[in-house]
């Protein structure tokens, strides 16, 4: 049984839409959400988090459950079951770390205060220093902090790695692998960082954009995304050997053209020409990416 | 409740310069002219009516919708409620002065009276701004909003300042006359304001919090 569903969710921004979001969340499992800059990343987690309402008389529609609990008509139960870690902190400002604690932390069931003053102490983030004055990394720390200090389902995190250096970063995501690993909580983390995402996420939702648009490109499991893809460099004049429909981007020097390849089944043994085989490599999350928003 | 006074304790005490600012304003709905006190109390009620705006972080935590709202009405309410207090003790302090205790003033029921009305007076513009600034709901986009307005607010209020001058024992004294028909400039100063509050509310409630009055016009590109 799916731990979070998303049943088509449609959210309109001004005159953006989000349309018809569907995915599942099985427990245990990190997913990977990714897209260009304004496909609706942020939209879509926001509105996971409750933050932004689904307004019906603007056609705003969908339905979100968490492990059976409905966002609306459960929502205390749905909401204080996520955690979150976003890029903009959503705290009250004005307040000191500590504070953060003691005045939202008993909002949630089983938070413990002295957990995450350890955190915080652990993370090195000043208990009295106010969130105005925190740095980015030290924000995503702090919420880092308080969303490990209550037992959570769903962890939902918007590109919270940006802003942290390098050696915070592995210690992130062996934090994340740790949610993951009790086998009954699952993470929701976007990011721009493809590459160190793809190390780490189990499922992959690609959301994408035609004009005023965002819809799902890919939501399923990152390796069998990544088997139907090849990337190939060859020769211009040779260009021609390779299927047309099996070519999904391309990228045109002046001797070689190097394309990424698409096969559903996967099988491009048998549809590519076999002087190519061998040199058809995988193709990372990161080209995919580049050569499918490219075209 | 308890959160409230935690979450006004916090606010001050980082930022001090607000504690300041609201003494400064407590004090002179105390100290000043009782109707110098009423317009201060109608334009600092008014915007008081934006703490009804549900911040994000409000949203993520786990509260019901409902829950939510409450939360911040409480909070427009204690305001409120601080001005009803300040505002009585503004009307109180001139009855209490020796001279006025001397000529048994407090005895004579005008102060009651403008206690009473104040009070109404009050609740009427509290209940008409909170009404107007949650218009967009479906309960205020029918008519009989607007007739419940009218016949559950503002009359009530019109036949109360009726039966409040023709009580006034001293209403043939030109001077008394006088008292009472700026308490009419200011009751209608706060009507205005609260006309004017509805169109800044409706303004702004278009251009935030995601709730457009109009649909925007969306294009199919899938």
């Amino acid at each position: 049984m799916a731990l979070f569903r998303c049943e088509h969710l449609t959210k309109i921004i001004d005159d953006y839409r989000l349309n018809d979001i569907n995915f599942n969340i099985e427990p245990g499992t990190v997913m990977g959400l990714v897209g260009i800059n304004g496909t609706g990343k942020t939209t879509l987690i926001r509105s996971i988090l409750g933050s932004y309402n689904l307004d019906e008389t603007i056609d705003d529609r969908g339905e979100l459950f968490l492990n059976e609990k409905h966002y609306r008509k459960d929502a205390t139960e749905y909401k204080s079951k996520i955690a979150y870690v976003l890029h903009e902190n959503p705290f009250y400002k004005f307040m000191s770390s500590l504070e953060i604690g003691e005045v939202y932390g008993p909002y949630y069931k089983d938070f413990n205060i002295e957990k995450y003053r350890n955190l915080l102490k652990e993370f090195e983030i000043p208990e009295k220093k106010m969130i105005s004055k925190l740095s980015k990394g030290q924000s995503i720390r702090m919420q880092l902090a308080f969303a490990l200090s209550y037992p959570a389902l769903l962890y939902v995190m918007d590109e919270p790695v940006g802003n942290l250096d390098v050696e915070f970063r592995d210690r992130f995501y062996d934090t994340v692998r740790d949610i993951v690993s009790n086998e009954q909580s699952s993470v929701i983390l976007s990011s721009h960082l493809v590459t160190e995402l793809e190390n780490v996420a189990d499922d992959l939702l690609w959301i994408g954009r035609t004009d005023n648009c965002g819809y799902i490109r890919y939501t399923g499991r990152i390796d069998y995304f990544k088997d139907c893809f090849r990337v190939l460099s060859v020769a211009k004049e040779k260009a021609g050997d390779i299927p047309k429909d099996m070519i999904m981007g391309e990228n045109k020097n002046e001797t070689h053209n190097e394309c990424l390849l698409y096969e559903r089944s996967g099988d491009f043994a048998s549809r590519l020409p076999q002087e190519y085989q061998a040199d058809a490599r995988y193709a990372d999350l990161q080209e995919i990416m580049y050569f499918v928003d490219k075209k | 409740m308890k959160d409230y006074f935690r979450l006004e304790k916090i606010k001050y005490c980082h930022r001090p310069y607000l504690l300041l600012g609201r003494l400064l304003i407590d004090a002179g709905i105390i100290i000043l002219n009782y109707r110098y006190a009423c317009v201060i109390i109608a334009l600092c009620g008014f915007l008081s009516i934006g703490y009804k705006y549900i911040s994000e972080e409000e949203r993520i935590l786990p509260m019901s919708e409902k829950e939510i709202i409450s939360r911040r009405m409480l909070h427009v309410f204690m305001i409120w409620l601080r001005f009803a207090i300040l505002g009585t003790i503004n009307i109180l302090k001139i009855k209490l002065l020796p001279d006025a205790v001397a000529q048994d003033e407090w005895i004579t029921k005008k102060p009651i009276l403008v206690i009473l009305l104040f009070i109404l007076s009050l609740t009427l513009l509290f209940r008409i701004l909170i009404g107007i600034a949650y218009i967009n709901k479906p309960e205020y986009k029918s008519p009989s909003f607007y007739i419940r307005l009218i016949f559950l607010y503002w009359l009530p209020l019109y036949i109360f300042l009726e039966y409040a001058f023709a009580m006034n024992p001293d209403f043939d004294d030109i001077n008394t006359a006088w008292i009472a028909s700026t308490n009419i400039i200011i009751l209608m100063t706060m009507i205005l304001l609260s006309a004017a509050s509805s169109f800044i509310v409706l303004i702004e409630r278009k251009m935030r919090d995601y709730y457009p009055i109009t649909l925007p016009k969306m294009s199919k590109t899938e």
